[in-house]
């Protein structure tokens, strides 16, 4: 009987889980190397990305020297030309990230708190967007305007709005009925207080997830349009770039089409896994978990 | 001195729809003493819940309009405000609690932040006085260990909890009037009890007037000094407490009461009224209860019977009741 007093029961208690250990950690070492490499990229690498040696392409990966994963077919170092191109996905997805949602969202609670005529417009506008297909845009826009970083931008920005705005808007109208909202009404609240205060804060988890999400699709879109030769005009690293032009030697230089497809597919991979731990963490229920 | 803290006369509100206008309030009288409990009791849809949003000005956009009638509340008409009177009003001199506690809080926010926004609105407190308040009234509200709850959210309170708290939000700024909207609906009957004694309790301390809308006469049989009967869009019959339960009426109140269980009748059906509440947009002329009514005459469905007085404060709207149908016996 002692002995059963003293067995000690194994709760799952919040002591058990140490911060450590409910941090998404393949998303914020990937994220944070491709954040880094980003910023300190050019200060880092051991070659000028865009400076081509004839003399040393088509090095393979991997073997002594100096180029640890391989040079393309203009003897340019592809390590350097992916941290190149991780600033170009990191400008582009983040810049679209932020101008599209912060548009989004601005329309979607127009739409969704006044109303009316406001959000007839608005969601018609939308739907227009939405069945716009990208590409088709894409090209025509970066045939007017010309293919540049910039320009992808706003190509990007164009196209992803939209969604925004229709997955906000309809949970601005869910906020809207909601009981809460007309106690605040009844406890005097202006229009402007009730949608800042306390339909923002509602909404702002699925804006969050929404974000990390498109950066994922962002870079996938950015690659796409440079692998088109619609995006980033050579000889800029890019992703997207390198793919299009590792293709055509896929046979005998493998690795110029691995490197940036593995540096696409963890950095959106990263994106998603971190939107995932972000909609569960970001829900007030499990905050004191 | 004047203790009437609220009358209403002749409120009017419609809804102009596309199939025609619908009348959800339909010349509604009342008047409120300060401290005093009035109930509303009718079947969904008479016109209960758009009689209160309109006292506080908030009817539906855009179908719903206060087409005529008066609130006089403290000596003022409510319907001469401004838009931005109604908002220093709304919160700080009537406040409002509705049916469901689950979705009254805002799941974002803390217990605290919620109790302190309309005080930091309203009493323009800050700091450190606005959390004393706040503590203050979780107290008020029996709220065990307000000084941790505060930081807590709404989801990790039980359903009584979550209606103290709306309570305390609304009790917060010290209003005149109080309007509960089913209060008790969701709650399970113990904890009904117990919230209503302590609404009770905390307006006998503030000399506040409530309205209470309910559809369970129990409730009002426990909490309200005077109730007001309504059928669509209309009061039917109003009284003070006993006086109603002791001579109830206005057949509609009759068919009510005799719907409640009954502890001496023992294993029989529970009576219902029979058919259904009108269509409001498509009243008949005469009396809207006319075709559910057990006692119906023929003036019934011609015309609207006049208020009459049957006793001290207890008025009612109908034709059996009037001094002819009482002479031809």
């Amino acid at each position: 009987m002692a002995e059963a007093a003293t067995v000690k029961l194994d709760v799952p208690g919040r002591r058990r889980h140490s911060w450590l250990s409910r941090i998404p950690w393949f998303s914020t070492v990937i994220l944070s190397a491709v954040i880094l490499l980003g910023i300190a990229g050019p200060f880092v690498v051991p070659h000028d990305p865009i400076e081509s040696n004839l003399m040393d392409s088509f090095t393979p990966p991997f073997q002594a020297g100096t180029y640890p994963l391989g040079t393309d077919n203009m003897g340019r170092d592809v390590l350097s030309r992916i941290v190149g191109g991780a600033r170009i996905s990191l400008i582009v997805g983040m810049t679209v990230v932020f101008v599209a949602g912060a548009l989004g969202t601005v329309l979607a609670m127009m739409a969704g708190f006044f109303g009316g005529w406001w959000d007839s417009v608005i969601m018609r506008v939308t739907d227009t967007f939405l069945s716009l297909p990208y590409l088709m845009v894409a090209l025509v826009m970066t045939a007017v305007l010309g293919p540049s970083v910039r320009n992808i931008i706003v190509v990007l920005v164009v196209i992803g709005w939209a969604g925004y705005a229709r997955v906000l808007r309809a949970e601005v109208l869910k906020m809207k009925e909601a009981d809460f909202i007309r106690l605040a009404i009844t406890a005097g609240a202006s229009r402007w207080k009730i949608l800042i205060k306390h339909i923002f804060p509602n909404v702002v988890n699925t804006l969050v997830v929404l974000a990390t999400l498109q950066l994922g699709t962002t870079i996938i879109a950015e690659a796409s349009l440079s692998f088109l030769g619609m995006g980033v005009p050579p000889p800029h690293p890019s992703w997207g770039l390198m793919l299009a032009q590792g293709r055509d030697y896929i046979t005998y230089a493998w690795w110029l089409c691995v490197w940036p497809g593995l540096a696409i597919m963890l950095t959106v991979l990263a994106c998603n896994l971190l939107g995932d731990w972000l909609r569960v963490r970001l829900d007030p229920k499990f905050r004191q978990l | 001195m004047d203790r009437t803290l609220l009358e209403v006369k002749d409120l009017r509100t419609y809804f102009f729809t596309k199939r025609g206008v619908v009348k959800a309030v339909d010349g509604v009288n009342f008047s409120l003493k300060k401290g005093e409990t009035l109930g509303l009791v009718g079947e969904s849809g008479c016109g209960k819940t758009i009689t209160c949003l309109s006292l506080v000005r908030l009817v539906p956009q855009p179908a719903g309009r206060i087409v005529g009638g008066r609130m006089i509340f403290e000596g003022e008409d409510l319907l001469r405000k401004s838009e931005k009177e109604m908002r220093l009003i709304r919160g700080s001199k009537i406040s409002m609690i509705l049916q469901d506690p689950m979705t009254s809080l805002n799941p974002v926010f803390t217990i605290g932040e919620q109790v302190a926004e309309p005080i930091r609105l309203h009493q323009l407190l800050r700091g450190t006085k606005v959390w004393e308040k706040v503590k203050e009234m979780l107290r008020l509200v029996r709220i065990p260990s307000a000084e941790t709850r505060i930081r807590e959210y709404p989801h990790q309170m039980s359903g009584g909890m979550r209606q103290r708290i709306v309570g305390a939000i609304a009790l917060s700024c010290q209003p005149k009037l109080l309007i509960a909207d089913e209060p008790t609906t969701a709650l399970d009957v113990t904890i009904q009890a117990q919230f209503l004694r302590l609404l009770k309790e905390i307006q006998q301390n503030f000399e506040l007037s409530m309205i209470l809308i309910t559809h369970d006469l129990g409730v009002v049989s426990r909490v309200c000094d005077k109730v007001a009967v309504m059928y669509a869009g209309k009061i039917v019959e109003t009284a003070e407490i006993r006086e109603l339960f002791n001579n109830p009426s206005h057949p509609y109140t009759i068919a009510l009461m005799s719907s409640l269980p009954n502890i001496d009748r023992k294993r029989e059906m529970l009576q219902t009224i029979e058919g259904q509440p009108p269509d409001l947009s498509n009243l008949p002329p005469g009396c809207a209860f006319a075709v559910r009514c057990p006692n119906r005459m023929e003036i019934c469905s011609g015309r609207y019977p006049p208020e009459v007085g049957v006793g001290d404060g207890h008025y009612v709207s109908c034709w059996l009741s009037t001094p002819e149908a009482q002479s031809h016996g």
